[in-house]
């Protein structure tokens, strides 16, 4: 359990405070991850072999390096492919893509992706506490037509990215090729079934 | 040892009956800021110490945990966000002053529903056999009058394949940690609790009771004594305060 690049605890205390710090600016996602109470869910960086281990409580989460406890699943991929399950519009992409291995409850695993996926701070809130609702709003009016920029210009980069990725560079397959592929794969699963079944039927009149 | 007509209350030694009556009034002198006490002492590490029991327990949803010497609750704040609606947290402390602040603090975070208030002696436990998961002691036992008599009851009331934590001040293992420490221990400490609660003489006898409590090896035979099995330990800060862990199988 101790292999690999661990996070010192003091830095995961942290972290975690900071998380929960994050969580109650979004009331609406902190009580859809309460919803995941007690579930134990392993986050493992590929290549630096670092673990977390995220238990969601009431209204916050609790995260350890080590837990001395069978997760209900695992999650593991490189930083950059396990981000992605938080940024993408689909989630479920990265996981088909072999880029984030899940194990153990595969459900549990989506439900979480798609929480992190949803959280959404309310900053202006927070700030209205500090310096009063006008001056807030004021500032939230020019940081949300910021973020509206950023999140179309991410959109329309994450767009470019994935079309140059599968029709340009044709490194990763299409939705349409992975579908037509999969179909193909059951396909000849059920051939080779019948065809087994076939066998055992001619090996039963040979005897 | 409960033969013994005294029992060692820090470096003194006290009539066996007077124990808990000290340390109850210990208790009760530095209740109010026991938390911001413990932050100072040990500037904020004994956090990490705690986390450090709560992976170790390894606790899971639906489960009963017994938290002795609860305190302010913070292994049971831990405990209630995991075990859930469906698992139960039962704190408990022999000081009810202590634990009055614990069930404040923990109701006041918004935890209720799955947590019980017991007060009670850790040696004469009231619980049914058989019963919980996980059994923590944080900071306690030093304080217990019968330590073997408090280790056979949390393994009467852990079930088989139940496991005991205690996060407890131990033996620093390295020889120039010691010296600091003691320094530390015997000059700062009561200076500590003189500015913050008034009372210097309460932490003088933490800093005593902690060099009177058995070391690494001794809890260890004593817990094996009590009838746990796969006993090991883990000495955190250098052995300043070592997690034991045992199992009922």
């Amino acid at each position: 359990m101790t292999d690999g690049v661990q996070v010192p605890n003091a830095a995961l205390a942290v972290f975690e405070q900071t998380l929960n710090q994050v969580l109650a600016l979004d009331p609406e996602g902190a009580r859809r991850i309460s919803a995941l109470q007690g579930q134990v869910i392993l986050i493992e960086l590929e290549g630096f072999g670092t673990r977390f281990y995220l238990i969601p409580g009431p209204g916050q989460v609790q995260l350890y390096g080590a837990y001395s406890a069978e997760p209900d699943c695992s999650l593991r991929g490189t930083p950059l492919a396990l981000a992605r399950i938080g940024l993408s519009d689909q989630p479920t992409d990265e996981l088909f893509a072999g880029g984030v291995r899940v194990e153990g409850d595969t459900g549990l695993a989506q439900q979480f992706g798609s929480i992190v996926k949803e959280l959404d701070i309310d900053w202006e809130e927070q700030l209205a506490r500090l310096v009063g609702d006008p001056v807030a709003h004021r500032l939230g009016n020019t940081a949300r037509a910021a973020q509206d920029w950023g999140r179309g210009s991410a959109n329309r980069l994450g767009q470019a990215l994935k079309e140059y990725l599968q029709e340009e560079a044709r490194l990763v397959p299409s939705d349409y090729e992975v579908d037509e592929f999969l179909a193909e794969v059951d396909t000849l699963r059920d051939d080779v079934e019948r065809l087994a079944a076939r066998i055992e039927r001619l090996e039963r009149r040979r005897a | 040892m409960s033969d013994e007509k005294t029992t060692h209350f820090g470096y003194q030694e006290v009539p066996v009956d007077e124990k808990a009556e000290r340390v109850r009034a210990v208790f009760d002198s530095v209740a109010d800021r026991y938390d911001l006490m413990n932050d100072l002492m040990s500037l904020g590490v004994h956090r990490l110490w705690k986390r450090q029991t709560i992976e170790l327990a390894g606790v899971r949803r639906g489960q009963r945990v017994l938290d002795l010497a609860a305190g302010t609750g913070d292994l049971s704040e831990r405990f209630a966000g995991i075990v859930g609606p469906r698992g139960e947290v039962v704190v408990s402390d022999i000081n009810s002053a202590m634990l009055m602040r614990g069930r404040e603090r923990l109701t006041d975070a918004g935890l209720v529903g799955n947590l019980r208030y017991v007060l009670a002696n850790a040696e004469t436990l009231p619980f049914v056999t058989d019963h919980f998961d996980c059994v923590t002691i944080a900071f306690g036992l030093r304080n217990v009058t019968h330590k073997q008599l408090a280790l056979n009851e949390m393994f009467r009331v852990l079930r088989p394949g139940g496991r005991v934590l205690i996060l407890e001040f131990s033996h620093p293992t390295l020889s120039p940690l010691r010296r600091a420490y003691d320094l530390y221990s015997f000059t700062v400490l009561p200076t500590l609790g003189r500015l913050v609660v008034q009372d210097a003489d309460s932490y003088r006898y933490l800093a005593e009771s902690i060099r009177m409590h058995p070391d690494q090896e001794t809890l260890r035979a004593m817990m094996e004594e009590a009838g746990f099995e796969h006993c090991d330990y883990f000495n955190l800060s250098g052995g300043i305060v070592a997690i034991h862990r045992g199992y009922k199988l």
